[in-house]
């Protein structure tokens, strides 16, 4: 019987003949992230397996970016302690501030692999999809056991197939379809299940736009979700090791979507659930107070450069504070070298280090009572990004910086 | 793990996230059940130990149980501190779920169980049945079987002390559910 993408890499790294869903297996890790927010759990707890040493530390990415740089003596003490772990068992992957990103992003700037299990201590590890990786969260028990043993146990999830057709138009972007794609199923129908993407207009779109959508799908509940690797993944890794890897011709799928990307506009998640999904054209003149570009879901150069090709030239208005937050110290560097930071500087906006700041659960970038907020991050629940009276509005990086500088909920089809 | 848990039930509704269970401002705290459902029981907030006093062995919920996406363990310890040992839902959360198992708190998935209990009840839960027995007048719902991982893992009392014990990670190449 054919197997699905998800199938097959379980299978690999299991070493099984062949994986279905309901099997629980024991599956090699070929890729680990561990954050500032789970690190010390984790190191706790693998020193309690009383493990000789850490099994592939070289596969290991030890990752500083909720809190960044700590703004408390306890977060500082956490991060020397977390230092010095990973110094006493030889994990280089230990990114030190100014040279670190947020993990998911960092995960994916050659770390990562086509066809590989890739874990990390945070919700929003599918983002390693993007890649064609069978990318999800582990907690900070798995973890553990990874370290001792580079295994953790799995159960083999459903697979849903997902074709994107066409291709994006206007002022659509990857994260219009991945707010298009919430509402794809009710209720819990993604619950535990993997997406695997192809199609013509899947394989069109950049990695980063991939990353974006695999990102998003974590808020669908979601196991993982695989974009089939090509060329393009090909080109960005730098070689083609994995690249080739594809879903049998009878693999069973649990369901099939068809997504026509051409039929994408700007959408925006309304206050207060990822669900609550609107046309921005539908919601625009909202005032609003906030704007965050930025995240592991909209952080990236791609991100940076669709903003600035609407800030270039305008200024924030006056009654809104725009945070810009890159997902990584080499997008920032890169967007300053090629004059991105410039215009955005220039437009008024601040820019914060790389972290998960803006998000909401942590970091600067709160709001207060009575705000709104137009923001590329990942959710909108009611207090999220602070006070349990202020309102969320998801975006693309373009709608948020058209936002900006209209001073309310903006549809950029107006600036484009 | 104990095979037949029966006790006075507490029960939530849908959607019930790990921020409800415990909020964020309390992940610090000695007493992590101290603060169980402060922000989702009108009487609990500010107050130490409401839940925990309830002394309810079995929690019983709807929909989505531990949403939010919170990849840490608060939520599961504030549960285990607060003396539930049992939480039978219409459906969990995954992150959520495997937390649970990981950490040996008793999860078991029913739907129906939302419809099949009132505010205050005794159930009896059999995990050899899967049966879970309402005292009141001996009805029964069928919940779904824990899978052969989730056993052995919760028999051990967690996934760290089911390595300690057996030096290996657990697998169940059975088709469950």
């Amino acid at each position: 019987m054919g197997m699905t993408l998800t199938e097959k890499i379980i299978a690999r790294a299991a070493g099984l003949p062949s994986a279905q869903p309901g099997m629980i297996v024991a599956v090699r890790v070929d890729r680990l992230m561990i954050n500032d927010m789970l690190a010390p759990a984790v190191f706790r707890k693998f020193e309690s397996l009383g493990a000789e040493a850490v099994v592939h530390p070289e596969h290991i990415l030890v990752c500083l970016d909720h809190k960044v740089p700590p703004d408390t003596t306890a977060g500082a003490d956490v991060c020397r302690s977390i230092r010095e772990f990973c110094r006493a068992h030889g994990m280089q992957g230990f990114l030190e501030i100014g040279r670190h990103g947020i993990g998911h992003q960092v995960m994916c700037e050659g770390f990562t692999r086509p066809g590989e299990i890739a874990v990390g201590t945070d919700s929003h590890a599918p983002t390693y999809g993007g890649l064609g990786a069978l990318g999800f969260g582990i907690n900070s028990s798995d973890a553990a056991v990874a370290m001792a043993s580079g295994k953790i146990w799995v159960r083999v999830p459903e697979s849903i197939r997902v074709t994107f057709t066409g291709s994006l138009s206007g002022a659509a972007t990857a994260k219009d379809v991945s707010l298009y794609m919430q509402n794809l199923g009710t209720g819990d129908f993604f619950n535990y299940k993997d997406l695997e993407i192809s199609g013509p207009g899947a394989h069109a779109l950049s990695v980063s736009s991939r990353l974006t959508i695999a990102n998003m799908a974590a808020e669908m509940d979601i196991k993982a979700c695989l974009f089939e690797p090509d060329e393009i993944v090909a080109d960005y890794m730098g070689d083609s090791f994995g690249c080739d890897l594809r879903a049998d011709e009878d693999a069973r799928y649990a369901a099939a979507f068809e997504i026509d990307l051409h039929g994408i506009e700007p959408l925006v998640a309304c206050p207060h659930s990822n669900k609550n999904i609107r046309p921005v054209r539908e919601v625009r003149g909202m005032p609003i107070q906030q704007v965050v570009l930025g995240s592991c879901t909209n952080g990236r150069l791609e991100d940076l450069q669709q903003a600035a090709q609407i800030l270039k030239g305008r200024t924030v208005h006056p009654n809104v504070r725009l945070i810009v937050v890159p997902a990584s110290q080499k997008i920032l560097t890169e967007a300053t070298a090629q004059g991105v930071m410039e215009t955005i500087l220039r437009a008024g906006a601040v820019v914060l280090p790389p972290s998960c700041a803006g998000c909401g659960a942590f970091g600067p970038g709160k709001l207060g009572a009575g705000e709104r907020c137009v923001s590329t991050t990942t959710r909108n629940f009611r207090g999220r990004i602070g006070s349990i009276d202020s309102e969320v509005f998801l975006s693309s990086a373009y709608t948020a910086a058209a936002s900006a500088v209209a001073g309310y909920v903006e549809d950029p089809g107006k600036y484009l | 793990m104990r095979n037949v848990i029966e006790a006075p039930i507490f029960a939530v509704g849908d959607e019930v996230s790990s921020l409800q269970i415990i909020p964020q401002a309390r992940w610090q705290e000695e007493r992590l059940g101290d603060w169980v459902f402060e922000t989702l029981l009108p009487d609990a907030a500010g107050t130490a130990g409401f839940f925990r006093r309830l002394n309810r062995l079995i929690l019983v919920a709807g929909e989505n149980f531990g949403c939010g996406g919170k990849s840490n363990d608060f939520a599961v310890l504030a549960l285990k501190d607060a003396g539930v040992e049992l939480v039978i839902a219409e459906s969990f959360n995954r992150i959520f779920y495997r937390l649970a198992i990981d950490l040996g708190l008793i999860v078991v998935t029913c739907p129906g169980i939302s419809a099949f209990v009132q505010k205050e009840e005794v159930l009896r839960y059999a995990c050899e049945t899967n049966l879970i027995t309402r005292a009141s007048d001996g009805a029964c719902i069928q919940a779904e079987p824990l899978s052969e991982l989730a056993l052995n893992i919760l028999s051990e009392g967690g996934l760290l002390e089911y390595y300690k014990a057996r030096k290996d990670v657990p697998e169940s190449l059975f088709i469950s559910k």
